[in-house]
């Protein structure tokens, strides 16, 4: 009901818009002259929209010189920053090198493949599953506490 | 000068090629100086005719006219093309104008747009001087029409200019100023019912002064 009554009204409305009295008024103001804009109003126009062009050709010569030269700089601030300082040497983790390549040149790859091998079955069988053979190496190579230990000092607690 | 009120509607001047209107706008996009110069020369009049009837003040208006087309030159580039060019430029055109009207703290008068058709008196259509054929346009009824859109809100002026001096549809006008279409045709029937009241009073002060003599 409610929506209905707005309806009313505007269906109401397009007729009374296109009524002849709402027609006549609509044609008196389109008849309403154009007044023409002076030569000098489009001259001061032309001179301000050339002037608009220029500055902002302008800014773009501007952008267009300054972003590969900033991307240059940066390029070059970078590498002065590399030659100045070096390769580095400090704080630097050196991976450790494979068990293989040390004993590379005594047997030849092939014996040196195969005692790898049994090491490393051998030292799985040690240390048990969870733990690398390096680990394992290392482990082995520390000696702990625990290996001087005797019953008595496990008595003892 | 006299013009026929009545007479056919200029239609013509929007009649111009898509294609040639597509290609213009599309250099303008590209801040093609000379395809803007002559995008002015499209609507460099409608556009002052507009403004100069929202801003009183002759000179203000030709300034106000020039910022909109530098607006639209600088901003050409984000024109995408979802409204037509016209809808686009009038849209700068009546944002500055209120902007203006703002800062010269002339504030619109509002009119209650609760129910349009209320107490609107229309005028006799049997009445002679309302024909067409007899009410000619000369320059004292002109003054009369222009005093009497001058003396509308803002509101009711705008809608009534751009459609009834500019033929803009409603849907065009209600995107333009982002109101509903129902408030543009409630609108415009109450700025037409206004200068139906102005005009009223001077045919009748004229038909009077012609029957003293």
């Amino acid at each position: 009901m409610k929506k209905q009554e707005p309806m009313n009204v505007l269906k109401d409305l397009d007729t009374r818009l296109n009524g002849p009295a709402q027609n006549r008024v609509r044609d008196l103001v389109s008849a309403l002259p154009e007044e023409p804009l002076s030569m000098a109003w489009r001259s001061d126009l032309n001179e301000k929209l050339l002037r608009k062009h220029r500055a902002e050709a302008r800014r773009k010569q501007v952008l267009w010189f300054l972003s590969p030269a900033l991307g240059f700089g940066v390029a070059a601030a970078m590498t002065m920053v590399v030659f100045m300082h070096g390769s580095p040497r400090q704080g630097v983790v050196r991976t450790q090198p494979p068990l293989v390549a040390s004993r590379a040149g005594d047997a030849g790859l092939a014996n040196a493949l195969v005692s790898t091998h049994q090491e490393v079955g051998s030292l799985s069988e040690a240390a048990g599953v969870g733990l690398s053979p390096n680990e394992a190496v290392s482990l082995a190579d520390n000696h702990s506490d625990s290996d001087s230990w005797t019953e008595a000092d496990v008595d003892g607690f | 000068m006299e013009l026929c009120v009545g007479a056919t509607r200029l239609k013509a001047r929007q009649a111009k090629d898509p294609a040639d209107e597509a290609a213009l706008i599309d250099r303008c996009r590209r801040q093609d100086v000379e395809a803007f110069g002559r995008f002015v020369d499209t609507y460099q009049n409608r556009v002052y005719g507009f403004v100069r009837r929202m801003i009183p003040n002759q000179e203000e208006a030709a300034d106000v006219t020039q910022e909109v087309f530098i607006r639209a030159y600088q901003s050409f580039g984000r024109f995408d093309g979802r409204s037509s060019v016209r809808t686009w430029l009038f849209r700068i055109a009546h944002n500055l104008c209120i902007d203006r009207v703002r800062k010269t703290d002339r504030s619109p008068n509002e009119v209650a747009l609760v129910d349009p058709l209320e107490g609107v008196e229309e005028i006799d259509v049997a009445d002679t001087r309302w024909q067409p054929d007899q009410l000619v346009m000369n320059d004292e009824l002109m003054e009369v029409v222009e005093e009497g859109i001058r003396t509308m809100s803002e509101k009711l002026r705008s809608v009534l200019l751009l459609h009834d001096k500019e033929d803009m549809q409603y849907e065009e006008i209600a995107a333009l100023l982002n109101i509903p279409v129902g408030t543009v045709k409630s609108r415009l029937f109450l700025a037409r019912a206004h200068l139906q009241e102005v005009l009223r009073n001077y045919l009748g002060g004229t038909l009077g002064q012609g029957a003293q003599s």
